[in-house]
């Protein structure tokens, strides 16, 4: 997976990790939700996923911004 | 149907106890079911009277008196639809042959009632009725069946959120708790694979 980098920090129990990802497999993240939430029915979302609908989306969302953010020129 | 279930337990005890006198010491050990909506009742073991309460209770005697076996079911058992989570087990269990069997006779009243709660939901006309993922079953208390043998035989992973996977054959059972339906079975394109990678 190749082409630039987005940055995340990560934060959990107190400690934090900072994750490099290509905007590549961001991208990648992105489509597989969106195909998951295509794919899966509703009432077995959760059940086979171990998150919820909502949570995919709203998971969605933040990728797809951070990928729109860097796509407009922001480092 | 609870009844079949719960009647089923109780011969399964009974023989498991009968089939032990020369061994069984003094206890046994019980299973509970209880429902959605009515709190789990709490599986006590009086070491004194050998009593159990819960789901199940009687008093099994020791090999000199064994002839007398009294069992019971407890009334809260029939007022609501079984809880595959609420069948516990006690710690009693391992400590003597006729605990272990009882021990075990939970662990398959557990997968019987997680086959019948998945396959009272919509995983059967997903899966089975709509994918044909099942060839040859057709109703559902086949598939109930047939999730039972994956509970019961098949290998298990403990995944995100309380839910448990199982993998045995070609099948894909997941337990829910917190799913209506209980969870759900399938047969995943990815095989084994698709076993391994769930999270």
């Amino acid at each position: 997976m190749s082409g630039d980098v987005i940055r995340f920090e990560i934060a959990q129990d107190g400690l934090t990790e900072d994750v490099a990802v290509s905007t590549s497999a961001m991208a990648l993240v992105a489509s597989c939700i969106n195909e998951a939430l295509e794919a899966v029915n509703d009432w077995e979302f959760s059940i086979r996923l171990g998150f919820t609908t909502d949570e995919a989306r709203d998971l969605l969302e933040q990728v797809n911004a951070a990928l729109s953010y860097r796509e407009r020129g922001h480092p | 149907m609870r009844h079949v279930f719960l009647c089923r337990a109780l011969v399964v005890t009974l023989v498991a106890v009968v089939a032990n006198l020369t061994a069984v010491p003094t206890a046994f050990m019980a299973t509970a079911a209880s429902t959605v909506g009515v709190p789990s009742p709490v599986t006590t073991y009086d070491a004194s009277t050998e009593v159990y309460d819960g789901i199940l209770q009687g008093t099994a005697a020791s090999s000199a008196s064994a002839s007398r076996q009294q069992f019971r079911l407890d009334p809260r058992a029939a007022a609501a639809p079984a809880d595959p989570d609420a069948v516990t087990t006690v710690g009693v269990a391992a400590k003597t042959e006729s605990g272990a069997v009882s021990a075990l006779s939970g662990v398959r009243l557990r997968a019987q009632l997680t086959g019948e709660q998945i396959a009272g939901g919509h995983a059967f006309d997903a899966h089975v009725v709509k994918a044909g993922e099942f060839p040859g079953i057709t109703t559902r208390s086949e598939f109930a069946a047939r999730i039972e043998s994956v509970v019961t035989n098949g290998e298990s992973r403990e995944l995100l959120r309380g839910r448990t996977a199982y993998w045995q054959g070609d099948t894909v059972v997941i337990r829910d708790p917190a799913s209506l339906d209980g969870g759900t079975a399938f047969v995943p394109t990815g095989g084994y694979n698709y076993f391994l990678g769930l999270k």
